[in-house]
């Protein structure tokens, strides 16, 4: 078919115009086609034969000629006799996949080549020069049918015959039938042109064959996920026409195959996308493990804290509770050796030895109160019992009985002379003992101690105020804790349970206890109380007062 | 007078103080009492006991503290018997390597006899 060199151009350069005859597409694609005809036509024009180098050259580029039945029905009865001993359809996968890999990448190659020559970047255009190449290096005429939709995503569908097919035409050519669709290379090739030219991935299967039996060649080419859809929908379409065949493909008269690279790379990409979601799964459950880990750990710690919070509770407890304990049964066996020894204690020493008796047995009792009272209070069993009490009268009695333990402090109250609350009275006046003593304790240095009552619209106030060394910033939020002891270092006795049990009981009243620490230094301790049944006060407060 | 009968009782609760001074009284020892291990190590000097009564835990200088401090004192070092409270005397006892040890409360008689046994008469 070598062309004269000279007058090829110009012979190209009159078809231009004139009609598009080395391929058929729709029409609105054609004055694409009709100037990649022009380029390849004049691209094949220049041809170089050279047998005493062993070349052909076209445009300047090496080419090959194989005799096209090698690449087809010889091939494949090739590769069926070195498959002897295995089913035939093996044999035929291994050819039709090598052959369509083959062919698939030398279309990717090709287009390539021609698109960087022909200096073009549209898909439609780079497409262009495909079908017409495939004409010019005898591979087959490239008719694209008007259902074609070329465009460059998901959306992508091709339907096209293929006449003069080289491969179904070895087939026919021997007088041989094939079972399946046989125009391998074909469809891998125009495959990959689209593919390199779209920048996507594509696959083309043949539908229908002249080697099998067929009208033409035909092919749908498509996205790997799209194909199988087209394919179906393509049997549907033509299934009333055409008998059932045996594949999975309802309605063919053409058993289809889709070349296994594609199923491969399909499959490969399932793979990734399965390996990925299970990646992501991976990563998730980590997250989701790494989460509950951290609760755990969370979780222990805490738990851990608390065991470490009970178990100092019970050596402070047990400190607590031995140290009256000692002076009660030490006093009082210094006391029986000496009678023992039939002596009299005399008067101080016998005085001395009831004072402490009597004082650490009290203090002795206070303690067990406040186990108790924790021990209701964790089972939820402390009961208010409220009647209607004079505050006032409260406090005072407090303070008379904390003035003989203080002599070093100056306990001053700011009350007016009654003040009638809907309270538990032997409650609050735990609470306004536990804040005094606390008050004394926390200013070992002694000094003034400020309590304020007063009555703020429907509450009560009571405020307990001391310069002593108050509580450290960082120690503030926890002093109402249960066992909680801010300053422990300083081994002020208590089991940490005063603030504690004092705000259970405000709570209880529906109060409310807070700590303040004026700039000056010190503690001051307030509780609001509502004062309870309609104020209380207002029926009494006259004969209070 | 060498000191021989001389005790030195360390113990922040002041009822606990009066009646050890008081039992050891009656059993013609030399007691001398101070509130915290700063006090305690301020007397001893001038006191120089011939044994020391600890308490563990007190404000300020407290048991343990004490004995590091009595221990980087010049020798001689005279035995160390730990009165406490705590959940477990012995340990409390071992971690400042005392020579003996008496969980409060105790029986008057058990501290005659331990008091009797480092310095009897």
């Amino acid at each position: 078919m070598a062309k004269p060199k000279a007058g090829a151009g110009s012979r190209a350069a009159a078809r231009r115009s004139t009609s598009l005859n080395t391929v058929r597409v729709p029409e609105a694609i054609k004055p694409l086609f009709l100037k990649a005809q022009d380029y390849v036509a004049r691209y094949f024009s220049d041809r170089v034969e050279n047998p005493e180098e062993g070349t052909i050259s076209i445009s300047g580029e090496r080419y090959i000629l194989l005799r096209a039945a090698s690449m087809s029905v010889e091939f494949f009865d090739l590769v069926t006799s070195l498959y002897q001993h295995k089913e035939p359809d093996e044999a035929r996968g291994v050819a039709s996949n090598l052959l369509f890999d083959v062919a698939h990448a030398i279309g990717k190659a090709d287009a390539r080549t021609f698109h960087q020559r022909m200096r073009v970047s549209d898909p439609i255009e780079k497409l262009s020069a495909g079908p017409i190449h495939f004409s010019y290096s005898g591979w087959a005429f490239v008719d694209i049918l008007p259902e074609s939709r070329p465009a460059p995503d998901e959306s992508f569908f091709l339907i096209y015959d293929h006449p003069f097919s080289f491969e179904s035409d070895a087939w026919v050519r021997r007088k041989r039938t094939s079972e399946y669709p046989v125009c391998v290379m074909n469809a891998g090739y125009s495959s990959g042109w689209c593919e390199e030219s779209f920048g996507l991935p594509l696959v083309a299967a043949e539908i229908e064959c002249l080697a099998v039996g067929g009208k033409r060649c035909r092919f749908i080419m498509a996205p790997p996920p799209r194909i199988e859809e087209h394919l179906t929908h393509y049997s549907r379409r033509t299934s009333d026409q055409r008998r059932p065949s045996r594949t999975g493909l309802r309605g063919h008269a053409t058993p289809v195959s889709i070349p296994e690279f594609f199923q491969r790379k399909r499959m490969e990409d399932e793979l990734r996308q399965s390996h990925e979601g299970l990646e992501q799964r991976v990563k998730e459950r980590t997250t989701e493990l790494l989460e509950a880990n951290d609760l755990l750990r969370r979780e222990i710690s805490e738990r851990k804290r608390a065991e470490e919070v009970r178990d100092e509770f019970l050596s402070v407890a047990a400190h607590e509770l031995k140290t009256p304990m000692t002076s009660l049964r030490g006093f009082a066996q210094v006391l029986m050796r000496q009678m023992d020894r039939d002596e009299t204690p005399d008067l101080p020493r016998l005085r001395q030895a009831m004072r402490a008796i009597d004082q650490q047995s009290e203090k002795l009792s206070r303690l067990v109160v406040q186990l108790l009272d924790i021990s209701r209070l964790e089972a939820g069993r402390l009961v208010l019992e409220r009647k209607v009490t004079d505050v006032v009268g409260i406090v005072e009695g407090v303070l008379a009985g904390a003035r003989t333990g203080a002599a070093r402090h100056l306990l001053d109250l700011q009350a007016p002379s009654a003040l009638l609350a809907f309270v538990d009275p032997l409650r609050l006046e735990q609470v306004i003992t536990n804040l005094v003593d606390n008050a004394v304790k926390y200013s070992p240095s002694g000094g003034p101690v400020e309590l304020d009552v007063s009555k703020r619209g429907a509450l009560l106030r009571i405020a307990v105020t001391d310069h002593g060394i108050g509580v450290p910033k960082d120690r503030r939020e926890q002093i109402f804790d249960r066992f909680y002891q801010a300053h422990t270092e300083h081994r002020l006795g208590g089991m940490g349970l005063g603030l504690y049990i004092s705000r259970q009981i405000v709570e209880l009243h529906a109060g409310k206890i807070e700590a303040e620490f004026p700039a000056a230094g010190g503690t001051r301790i307030v509780v609001t109380l509502p004062l309870g049944r309609r104020e209380a006060s207002a029926a009494r407060l006259k004969v209070g007062s | 007078l060498t000191g021989g009968k001389r005790i030195l009782l360390v113990d922040d609760d002041e009822s606990i103080r009066q009646f050890i001074q008081m039992a050891l009284s009656d059993d013609g020892y030399d007691v001398a009492t101070a509130s915290d291990g700063a006090a305690a190590l301020a007397l001893i000097p001038e006191w120089s006991p011939a044994l020391i009564l600890l308490d563990m835990r007190m404000p300020g200088v407290d048991g343990w503290a004490f004995a590091e401090r009595y221990r980087k004192t010049p020798e001689p070092h005279v035995p160390v018997v730990v009165l406490t409270a705590a959940r477990d005397a012995a340990e409390s006892a071992s971690q400042i390597a005392a020579d003996g040890f008496l969980a409060k409360p105790f029986d008057l008689a058990d501290l005659i006899r331990i008091v009797a046994r480092f310095i009897g008469r």
